[in-house]
């Protein structure tokens, strides 16, 4: 088995430049959690590039042009990058890199592949750099479940220096429950108006765009033992930013100061109420048809709409998911190990389900 | 008329930094002391340091004080190159550790209390940011906690305000929260004839301070201040500068810290804080997800369509136990504005209300009283947590037709033992009196009788 690590996760003496040039020279001093997890089974670790701070879809960063490694016009759909291009040359590869709304699961839909995202406060946070905190998970994109399911019981280990990991251990016997099986249709009580994705979208944007300015809002360009001169302007400061930064992710950073003093609205309080209730006992499964686009087409307003919901689900009530020969399928909280335990029959049961 | 009102920074003597387990030390090369967390880098997360947070429970103790039932921190966002993270970990108003509380003065000099009582407004704990040296910045003092001590605006005079400070120092150092090589630093607030309020910063000694708040003093008399405004003081011309417009509330964009989880500080504080007890008894901390009731939670979308002008910030930092539960569950003769104020009444409050204190507010609402008054009026009733009379008759029925013989025995000997027997019987009886009260009872008791 070989994995590679997404750049945005500490690797002790390699620069971790999350793709922006802001952080080119940042080496950190010690390995993420998962890292040190990874390296005791003895494992080598390659770090591959990605979107600048995870942030978008476009596979765009500052240092290096990322491309798809069969047909290099088509969209990943992610932040995912180069981890991508391993992953469909390689039987035997696991990737593993950060999925705030869908970057893990997005490019496994569009190549065929199996990306799985386990739910919030697993796997230790320390050493990842972070998107939006409250959303931020780290999954892993590979071709086989028996590979993920190993490489995940190795990275979720109980970190004591992550206040925010959960502390008890996860059930491992768990089996997939078809009885518990909700099926995304029209006729169905969960099926959500265009109103309703849009407000999912709304408060995704809300929670990640503040935290992306919070976050961000560090990066001075300095490192810490240089003189002072020249940071004393915050303006300059900003420019830096302005200049350093691409242009979304500029935009990105800057919208999220406004959003910060925003409170979630009624209707998202009133649907999260709804999905909770739907989704404390049930496993939503949601059929995706979508094809990639080519990069010269451009996604309708609608038709991200139409995608990007379906993932912020799992964020935004940190359940785990999976993505699994294009059908997207979302568990109550902690059953992480019902979808790794998944087998074929299960998934051949799933889809006679769909067709009755 | 002068009001003045003080901010005082306190460097907390702990061994490691707030949010990591850095030594604080004052000797030490530049940046010797700092780690991925207190140097901000992308990815670190931040722990916490019980040891400087049951030391603010002490201070809040001392002054008797209310904690507050959650420990929460947030980011406080503001650009200064001194800030490793461009914000500071602190926590919001309304998220302090404690509220309220109040000192007596002693004169030092003459060796007496004085008739002076200093009322505190809020105690938050927030972490350092570096200090500028030479022509770099020292990150060894970031992280390193502070205790930020808000008085309310009550001082007339200059020679009070000193005095508070030397009582302030002097009880800080004998608890052992801070030690004499540490920071002791203040930010004075200044208004002259209800005009609009100056903060002077960064003030080290109490010299520094008195001659301060006359140069301000002097200044405001001749020139009318326009807007809120931070000034710096010179101490060679001793005369205030302008430094700039007072930021608002707003203008930090708080959020709250999402790589800390919220902390209960639980078992019942009132009780160890009453007693004194803090060093002692050890604060059990756990740490847990703030869940929610479902039933509860099922509330808040009806809630929202009956009351769509309420704030909503307001509800969702509700407490959500019973009694807050009541309110809501009974809110059909409720104004949004009422409900507000109960909430938050509401929140700094662990114990239960009794069925007495419930019906008093019920019949508040009915009257609609003016917003103001309704306010005060709650406050009332919730401080007084079971009334007198109420209290004497039950306690002293429950005890005489149960425990006379171990009454006549505590009137008789005064065995300490016999008095925290009949405390837990009663207590036991009835959980929500407050243990203070039984043991008034019972020796109110005792001294009528022997008479």
């Amino acid at each position: 088995m070989r994995i590679s690590i997404k750049n945005n996760i500490w690797i002790k003496g390699e620069y971790c430049t999350a793709g922006s040039k802001l952080l080119k020279k940042f080496k950190p001093t010690s390995n993420a959690f998962l890292v040190d997890q990874l390296l005791k089974e003895s494992f080598n670790l390659k770090s591959v590039e990605l979107e600048e701070f995870a942030s978008g879809t476009l596979g765009k960063n500052t240092l290096k042009k990322l491309t798809h490694p069969i047909n290099n016009t088509i969209l990943g759909g992610s932040s995912t990058g180069c981890a991508l291009s391993l992953v469909l040359n390689d039987q035997e590869q696991v990737s593993i890199g950060t999925d705030t709304g869908g970057s893990i699961r997005v490019p496994a839909l569009f190549n065929n592949l199996i990306g799985f995202k386990p739910s919030y406060g697993i796997i230790s946070r320390r050493g990842v750099i972070p998107l939006a905190n409250n959303l931020d998970c780290v999954g892993l994109l590979g071709r086989k479940l028996e590979n993920i399911k190993k490489i995940f019981s190795i990275i979720s280990k109980k970190d004591k220096n992550d206040l925010t990991q959960v502390n008890f251990d996860l059930d491992q016997n768990l089996t997939f429950d078809l009885e518990k099986v909700l099926i995304y249709k029209k006729n169905n009580d969960f099926y959500l108006s265009q109103e309703e994705k849009k407000i999912i979208i709304k408060e995704y944007k809300r929670i990640t765009n503040s935290l992306f300015y919070s976050n961000l809002l560090r990066l001075d360009g300095r490192k810490f033992n240089e003189t002072i001169e020249g940071f004393k302007n915050s303006a300059k400061v900003e420019q830096l930013r302005k200049n350093l930064f691409l242009k979304k992710t500029y935009d990105r950073f800057s919208s999220g100061a406004n959003l910060i003093l925003e409170n979630p609205c009624n209707e998202w309080l009133c649907l999260k109420l709804k999905l909770e209730k739907l989704l404390i006992n049930n496993i939503l499964v949601i059929f995706c048809d979508e094809k990639p686009k080519l990069y010269t087409e451009k996604y309708t307003e609608k038709e991200i709409s139409e995608i990007d919901w379906k993932f912020f689900i799992a964020n935004l009530l940190g359940l785990p998911s999976i993505i699994i020969e294009n059908i997207l399928i979302t568990a109550p909280k902690y059953s992480d190990f019902c979808l790794l335990n998944l087998t074929e029959n299960d998934i051949d049961l799933i889809k006679d389900l769909n067709k009755k | 008329m002068i009001i003045i009102g003080l901010e005082t920074h306190v460097e907390i003597n702990t061994k490691h930094k707030l949010f990591c387990e850095c030594l604080c030390s004052k000797s030490g090369k530049i940046n010797e002391f700092t780690c991925d967390i207190c140097l901000g880098f992308p990815g670190s997360l931040p722990l916490l340091n019980f040891e400087a947070i049951q030391k603010g429970l002490k201070f809040i103790n001392l002054i008797k004080g209310t904690v507050n039932k959650q420990l929460i921190f947030s980011r406080k966002h503001y650009y200064y190159y001194d800030s490793p993270k461009s914000f500071q970990l602190t926590q919001d108003d309304i998220d302090a550790i404690g509220h309220n509380g109040a000192i007596k003065l002693f004169d030092f000099k003459n060796k007496v209390f004085t008739q002076s009582i200093v009322k505190f407004s809020k105690v938050l704990l927030e972490e350092n940011p570096g200090a500028q040296v030479g022509n770099s910045i020292d990150f060894n003092r970031a992280g390193a906690p502070l205790l930020e001590i808000v008085t309310q605006p009550i001082f007339h005079d200059k020679e009070t305000v000193l005095l508070y400070l030397q009582n302030l120092r002097f009880l800080l150092l004998k608890e052992n929260i801070t030690s004499e090589n540490l920071n002791f630093k203040s930010d004075v607030n200044i208004s002259y004839n209800n005009g609009k309020r100056v903060e002077l910063k960064n003030l080290g000694s109490i010299e520094e301070i008195g001659e301060s708040i006359d140069a301000e003093t002097l200044r405001q008399k001749t020139e009318t201040v326009l807007d809120q405004e931070v000034r710096n003081y010179d101490s060679v011309l001793k005369v205030t500068t302008y430094s700039r417009k007072k930021e608002t509330h707003d203008q930090y964009l708080f959020l709250r810290e999402p790589d800390l989880p919220i902390i209960n500080l639980t078992e019942s504080n009132e009780f160890i804080i009453k007693n004194k007890r803090v060093e002692d008894s050890k604060i059990l901390f756990d740490v847990y997800y703030k869940k929610y009731d479902k039933n509860l939670l099922q509330l808040f979308p009806i809630f929202i369509q009956k009351f769509p002008d309420i704030n909503k910030q307001v509800i969702f930092s509700a407490n959500l136990d019973d009694n807050t539960r009541f309110f809501l569950e009974n809110s059909n003769s409720i104004s949004s504005l009422q409900l507000s104020i109960i909430i938050q009444e509401l929140k700094y409050r662990d114990f239960k209300i009794s069925n007495l204190q419930k019906d008093k507010i019920m019949e508040l609402i009915k009257i609609n009283k003016h917003s103001y008054l309704f306010k005060t009026e709650v406050r009332n009733i919730l401080n007084n947590s079971s009334s007198k009379e109420n209290l004497e008759f039950n306690l002293e029925n429950f005890l005489i037709s149960n425990f006379k013989k171990e009454l006549l025995d505590y009137k008789n000997t005064r065995i300490e033992k016999i008095k925290n027997f009949l405390v837990g019987q009663v207590k036991k009886e009835n959980s929500t009196i407050n243990i203070l009260q039984i043991i008034d009872f019972l020796e109110n008791y005792a001294n009528i009788n022997s008479n």
